[in-house]
């Protein structure tokens, strides 16, 4: 059977099987005896399986969709019976996932030093077909990275697919900054500068109106008092000045190659206490055992990548991604590379590190609502409830079954995708 | 023991505690031996220019916060400023030694290292080194849980130069990592650049003219009404640290190898009176009473080895002696290995994994093994002009602290704990590179049943040919 078939849109007269109609969407036709036309304004998931990332999952149940957005998911769901039915019941629909930190279709453009004014939205010009190998492996959400060394710039977060208007959720999301101590505190240290040279300049000013203003004088018509300008603060700076003012809803996404780097940037957010969240490159050998509990003492939000590591000049191997896990850390995933080889092995890495021991609920939350809440992106993404919206991924298994592969792409509550898979 | 007396002391000893926090001062209750030699000769002995920012900052810090206790328990404490104490305890607070002796009263949550049946030293210095921290501005860019310093630790070493820098070993922390700063004014005087020469001796000659006229403006203002400063105006950048030299604020360095580069460099420290450290000085034998004379400090490796030059009608060539004879010139010696890195690929044993077998090879060659161990403690420090702080185990200093299951020169020893600035930098058993060689301590090796020479099953005849040969004495 192929994949097109197996999910068909239907009307009312063929999903006969929860006929509960609601009053208000009786139409007059279905009076008329006439087969009733599909309700476009509402869509019907009948899913095999529900993994939903909040509490238990659910077998044979109904999602049902309205304008994109999830209204309802349960079992015995009433719905309307002229809204368009995917008959999804050998499939387990799940949240998309979502990668918090790729590079995936970007032009190799490297910058050095501090850059805050610069982001991956001056890269991102995706052709029509750019992420199909990402659509396949079930990827429904990218946070695209700047590339370089130093303070190269800011992400921003794009569907992989869907309407042109609807692709860009975030635009530009955190800064990125790499694991270089010294631009980082200079950076922060010029940024504070230039918040010196703003107060300074504003003390100026009041003093100077102060004098101006001859004390006798009656209270000045509001409208004609000048008001203070701030001297440009320098572009580049201005995502850093931002963040020591605690100002912009933006955070610092810093990374580590190494434990050391953790000691590093801790000495530099010693002096300057700024919103920030982490990467660490937890590659097949890694120390950052060491800092798996300091990391986990501060409730870090950290990405790793799914692999299990060794421990340096050691045969010791290591499950890190459950180390920082059970130490407090809320881990979020991301390939270990951005070939779209990797992204497709994602699943199977999960699986993996489930199989070396890591709770499967935590493991699937990492690729789906962990990197949402780090992108603060979680009330629109990342679990299958009310309110979220509908950018969801069928499987023709179980998640972590390597057998099963991702069929469906749904993005905005349309299928935006179908995999194609040879018949066996 | 030691704890129960703690606990029943701390009580009467409290009002001695402020005495304690005062680094360099002794509590007043407590029979606390002292070292013989008082750190205050030491300290004379330095370069003024040795402050200790760090230290001053860190106390204070600290004070606001929980004071920090270690105390290493039960150990043969070598000072090597002073007597060796048996069962002795030596207790750092925030980081600087506090109390050595064997009646120390350790106070109530103080981390406990107990070294019963151990060696207690202060952690080795390598004079030179690479590839342990970052190049510059160590507390920057060293990898504080890198391999390399790791390893650097499990031989011992808790002090290296860094670049110019002299910085701690501090595992895990960048907190106190260094402990000077441009440790050294570079000179080149080769012999192949007789202009760079040339312009040197001009410099030096300059500055000291400088440094006379300043002198003869201070004795006659006083007197004269027109009497006036010399222009300091050029007095910056190379001028700067040629000016520092001279007035004794700062060491110079310089690889010097053979009899006439050193005889040189010594003649040009004695003429201006400034204080050199030389690197190599593999002839420096030849040249000993000069180079003692001249106060040069040296930086030697024992093994170094040059063929004589035959057609020389003089002493020329390495010996093994050279330490010894250079320690007998009064020279102020540091050894280090010949590949002063670490190297975990190169030829064994001959890098910074076993500075003090370097030492050991000092005393193969006649010096004595109180001397070698002075050359990768106090006397390396002194080379690298920190000696105020690191080096010995005085009441005052750095608690840099190594606890080995034997004497430090042994090739069986190994180094049970590291301590930096108060903390266990390295625990030979909780990390993986050496807990599994002689995880009890024993001294003894385990005699194997296959040990080498290898007994193999061999079939027949050759059975008997192999024990004929083979050492089956056993």
């Amino acid at each position: 059977m192929k994949a097109a078939t197996t999910i068909v849109a239907a009307g009312a007269a063929s999903a006969g099987v929860a006929q509960v109609l609601a009053l208000l969407f009786v139409g007059s036709s279905v009076l008329a005896g006439e087969p009733p036309q599909a309700d476009e304004r509402f869509t019907v998931i009948q899913a095999g399986r529900i993994i939903t990332n909040v509490g238990q999952e659910i077998r044979d149940g109904v999602i049902v969709l309205a304008g994109g957005t999830i209204r309802n998911v349960g079992t015995g769901i009433e719905y309307p019976v002229n809204a368009k039915v995917i008959d999804a019941r050998d499939r387990t629909v799940m949240p998309g996932l979502i990668d918090p930190n790729t590079r995936y279709g970007l032009p190799a453009y490297q910058r050095t030093e501090v850059h805050g004014d610069w982001s991956a939205a001056s890269e991102y010009f995706p052709a029509p077909d750019e992420y199909d190998d990402v659509l396949d492996a079930g990827y429904t959400a990218l946070a695209l990275v700047p590339a370089g060394k130093g303070i190269p710039g800011r992400a921003i977060v794009v569907r992989t697919a869907g309407p042109a208007d609807k692709r860009v959720l975030l635009s530009p999301a955190y800064l990125r900054v790499t694991p270089d101590k010294r631009v980082f505190r200079a950076a922060l240290e010029r940024a504070q500068k230039e918040i010196e040279k703003v107060d300074k300049a504003r003390e100026e000013f009041e003093k100077k109106q102060q004098e101006q203003k001859p004390p006798a004088q009656p209270v000045s018509q509001p409208g004609t008092q000048p008001a203070f300008r701030p001297p440009p603060i320098d572009a580049p700076h201005q995502v850093l000045v931002d963040l020591i003012q605690k100002k912009a809803d933006v955070f610092a996404l810093l990374e580590l190659n190494n434990a050391s780097d953790y000691v590093q940037m801790r000495d530099v957010l010693q002096k300057f206490d700024i919103a920030h969240h982490f990467l660490a490159r937890n590659g097949r050998e890694s120390d950052l055992g060491y800092v798996v509990a300091k990391l986990g003492e501060e409730k870090a939000k950290i990405i790793l990548q799914p692999v299990i590591s060794r421990v340096p000049a050691s045969a010791e191997r290591i499950h890190l991604v459950r180390m920082f896990a059970q130490a407090g850390c809320e881990v979020s995933l991301t390939p270990v590379n951005d070939s779209p080889r990797e992204f497709k092995e994602m699943l199977g890495r999960v699986a993996n590190l489930v199989r070396e021991g890591w709770s499967r609920e935590e493991a699937l939350k990492a690729v789906t609502l962990n990197p949402a809440r780090l992108l603060g992106l979680d009330q629109r993404f990342g679990t299958i409830e009310q309110g979220k919206e509908a950018d969801l991924i069928f499987l023709d298994g179980d998640a972590l079954d390597p057998r099963a592969r991702v069929r469906e792409v749904m993005i905005g509550g349309e299928i935006v995708h179908r995999a194609e898979v040879p018949d066996p | 023991m030691t704890a129960l007396r703690a606990c029943l002391f701390w009580a009467a000893s409290l009002a001695s505690a402020a005495a304690l926090a005062q680094p360099g001062s002794q509590p007043a209750t407590e029979p606390v031996t002292q070292p013989a030699s008082a750190p205050t000769t030491t300290r004379a002995a330095s370069t003024p220019t040795t402050t200790t920012p760090t230290t001053t900052t860190t106390t204070t810090q600290a004070a606001k916060e929980k004071d920090r206790f270690l105390a290493v328990i039960n150990g043969r404490v070598h000072t090597v400023t002073g007597p060796v104490l048996d069962r002795a305890t030596v207790l750092s607070k925030n980081g600087i030694i506090a109390a050595i002796g064997p009646e120390v009263v350790l106070p109530p949550e103080c981390e406990v290292v107990d070294a019963a049946g151990l060696e207690v030293y202060p952690g080795l210095i390598a004079a030179l080194a690479g590839g342990i921290h970052g190049a510059t501005n160590p507390q920057d860019t060293s990898n504080v849980y890198g391999l390399n310093m790791l390893v650097a630790l499990a031989g011992g070493i808790t002090t290296a130069l860094a670049g110019n820098d002299v910085a701690k070993l501090t595992f895990g922390t960048v907190e106190d990592m260094v402990v000077k700063p441009a440790a050294y004014v570079s000179l080149s005087y080769s012999t192949y650049k007789p202009l760079e020469r040339a312009q040197l001796r001009a410099d030096l000659e300059r500055v000291r003219t400088y440094l006379r006229e300043l002198q003869k403006y201070e004795r006659e203002k006083a007197t004269k009404k027109d009497a006036k400063p010399p222009d300091k105006d050029w007095i910056k950048d190379k001028f700067e640290n040629y000016r520092k030299l001279l007035t004794h604020e700062a060491i110079a360095a310089t690889g010097a190898q053979s009899t006439h580069e050193l005889r040189e460099i010594a003649d040009l420290a004695s003429t201006y009176d400034f204080t050199v450290v030389v690197r190599g000085a593999y002839e420096g034998w030849t040249v000993a009473p000069i180079l003692g004379r001249a106060g040069v400090r040296a930086v030697i490796s024992p093994r170094e080895k040059h063929e004589p030059d035959e057609q020389a009608n003089r002493p020329t060539g390495s010996t093994i002696e050279n330490a010894h004879l250079l320690r007998d010139a009064g020279v102020t010696l540091a050894i280090v290995p010949q590949t002063a890195t670490i190297t975990l690929w190169g030829l064994a044993g001959r890098d910074l994994l076993q500075l003090n077998l370097e030492a050991a090879f000092a005393v193969r060659g006649g010096l004595s093994g109180a001397d070698a161990l002075r050359a990768i403690t106090i006397d390396a420090a002194r080379v690298l002009g920190v000696d105020d702080r690191v080096g010995s185990l005085e009441v005052g200093k750095d608690a840099d602290i190594v606890v080995c299951d034997g004497d430090l020169l042994h090739y069986m020893t190994l180094v049970r704990y590291t301590i930096v600035n108060g903390r266990v930098a390295y625990d030979k058993a909780k990390e993986s590179l050496y807990a599994h060689i002689r995880p009890t301590g024993q001294r003894e090796v385990p005699q194997f049943d296959d040990q080498w020479p290898r007994r193999l099953e061999w079939p027949g005849e050759i059975t008997t040919e192999a024990r004929r040969h083979g050492g089956d004495e056993r």
